[in-house]
């Protein structure tokens, strides 16, 4: 079964970084670089299950240090939770020779990361049916079933 | 059908009564059906006015909250929701299958006090003034529980008391193995020995998987209850209390403030994941002088609020007060609301949730400001005579006088001629 699916993220960058887009995996936009505040908007037909939303920031380099994406909001159904855009996972490039100079142990994976200031993915895990999902999110009591 | 609806959606009691049926055959009754059937239509049902009325005044109505049960986001996206709902194959199926899981209990009308807005059927102290001063006295057997014999005036309107129709009741729950939540309501619930009599029988019974909830008026403080109560799933005891101040036992008569206070402390000391405590109100034109200061109480206490406006009596909703004199109180609401600092952060909130009580208590403070702002309704001279008749009524009775309560109503009390 099918579940239409609305959400929106908006996006406010730093420099003029170039991102990929897409859902589960298949891109949806290759190349995009943001001059000023956007927002991506969709409308699909999902089926049950996990989806994970992600977005490639690939152009920071040493030369242009000032580039970063900021998950500013993450809309699903018209509703605009902060829970939404903590529901996602940040996995950075670090430029060497940084990384390699630190002295601690980097993470792979950052949780709840909303602000990109390195190259890397980031994923907004979501599930459908999404009124399940949201119901679940933000922990509005029990469901019939 | 439901405990808020206007009128019940039947009228042969003595054919549609827990003396007569259980609660699975009332479940896939005529009436239900079409109540269903209704639900699906098109046009609002006239039973459930009551919840589009506290909706037009900011409350999120039982109607709301019922259907987030069901995935239904009434109020962000109501036809998305509903199509995505996981109840929508049985809620769009005739046949009904299964039974109610979520019951709202009444358990008749004894009462040890008599609240200015409550009425006979859920106060048996109200009875005996309707009694004494030969009011129409309203029975409370418009419904399910109808049976001349289990609403006898000597049996206090208790239909527990009917063998057979408690005996329908205790089966009813064994039919429904699945059974989520059993609400209770009064009278006063821990007067009432079938309801202790329940606990020990759903102990018994192993039942302590169903969640509990009730509604009491704060007066009675009884450990060996609570810790029956304990026992279960998960048990949410809900406190009546219009105010903090003195003004609650003008309300609330034959109530101590004081010490339903300090009951509502012990209680809150008892508080565990599964034991919790919530306030109940009913925002009134007899509260909403001071009813902020409730309003921070609560805060204060970490408690969340269950208010829902007074819209019956009529004579005792906020907008009978001169719109003026509401609006000069406007002010108390808006520092109150700011005072309870919101979590930095958007989110949604329903019910009694306590990780949410800020944005419910600013939610409640914007619903009573735009009460405080309504207009006067059309009747309100009629309503003011009606206030002031029963205002005096009580008083006399009780030795009470509104001007030692309500300074600040002083000239609107000196021009509905209230005078005790």
């Amino acid at each position: 079964m099918l579940y239409s699916t609305k959400f929106k993220i908006g996006l406010v960058p730093y420099g003029a970084p170039c991102i990929n887009y897409g859902l589960d995996g298949v891109a949806v936009n290759n190349g995009l670089t943001i001059h000023e505040p956007c927002e991506l908007s969709f409308d699909l037909d999902l089926d049950s299950g996990a989806h994970e939303f992600y977005i490639d920031f690939y152009s920071k380099t040493n030369a242009t240090p000032e580039q970063a994406v900021e998950i500013a909001w993450v809309e699903f159904e018209g509703m605009r939770l902060d829970r939404f855009k903590w529901s996602s996972t940040y996995t950075p490039v670090y430029p060497e020779p940084w990384a390699s100079q630190q002295t601690e142990v980097l993470p792979k994976v950052h949780n709840s990361m909303t602000y990109l200031g390195w190259n890397g993915r980031w994923c907004l895990h979501f599930e459908t049916p999404i009124f399940t999902w949201i119901h679940q999110l933000e922990h509005l009591g029990w469901i019939y079933t | 059908m439901c405990c808020s609806e206007k009128d019940p959606p039947h009228n042969q009691p003595d054919q549609y009564n827990i003396a007569n049926m259980n609660i699975v055959q009332w479940f896939k009754s005529a009436p239900m059906d079409n109540v269903r059937k209704q639900i699906r239509g098109d046009h609002a049902l006239s039973e459930c006015q009551r919840c589009y009325k506290e909706e037009q005044h900011g409350y999120e109505s039982k109607r709301i909250k019922e259907n987030f049960k069901s995935v239904i986001f009434t109020e962000q996206a109501f036809d998305r929701s509903y199509a995505q709902s996981p109840m929508r194959s049985k809620f769009e199926n005739d046949t009904v299958d299964g039974a109610p899981i979520d019951w709202h209990v009444d358990l008749g009308n004894q009462c040890n006090l008599a609240c200015k807005m409550c009425l006979p059927w859920y106060s048996s102290k109200i009875t005996q003034h309707f009694i004494k001063w030969q009011l129409p006295r309203e029975r409370a057997n418009d419904s399910w529980t109808q049976n001349p014999a289990a609403w006898s005036e000597q049996q206090n309107n208790n239909w527990t008391l009917n063998p057979v129709a408690w005996q329908n009741f205790l089966d009813s729950i064994d039919a429904v193995t699945n059974l989520n939540r059993l609400h209770f309501m009064g009278g006063e619930p821990l007067l009432s020995k079938r309801f202790l009599e329940l606990l020990d029988y759903l102990i018994k019974k192993q039942r302590t998987d169903i969640s509990i909830s009730f509604v009491t008026n704060g007066t009675i403080y009884d450990q060996d209850i609570i810790d029956k109560l304990k026992q279960f799933r998960k048990c949410d005891l809900e406190v009546s209390i219009e105010s903090i101040d003195k003004n609650n036992d003008y309300i609330r008569q034959g109530s101590n403030t004081e010490q339903v206070l300090e009951n509502i402390k012990q209680l809150v000391l008892q508080q565990t994941e599964n034991f919790n405590i919530v306030l109940r109100s009913v925002p009134q034109l007899l509260s909403i002088n001071n009813y902020n200061q409730f309003l921070l109480w609560a805060w204060q206490q970490q408690l969340p609020v269950q208010g829902v406006p007074v819209l019956n009596p009529d004579y005792l909703q906020i907008s009978v007060l001169p719109l003026s004199l509401r609006q000069s109180l406007i002010p108390k609401y808006q520092d109150t609301k700011n005072s309870i600092t919101e979590p930095n952060m958007q989110s949604l909130s329903t019910g009694r949730n306590p990780a949410t009580i800020a944005q419910a208590l600013r939610r409640e403070c914007d619903a009573i400001i735009n009460m405080l702002n309504a207009p006067e309704p059309n009747d309100v001279d009629e309503l003011r005579i009606k206030l002031s008749t029963w205002l005096q009524r009580w008083d006399r009775e009780y030795g009470f006088n509104a001007h030692d309560y309500y300074p600040e109503y002083r000239e609107f009390l000196d021009a509905i001629q209230y005078q005790v």
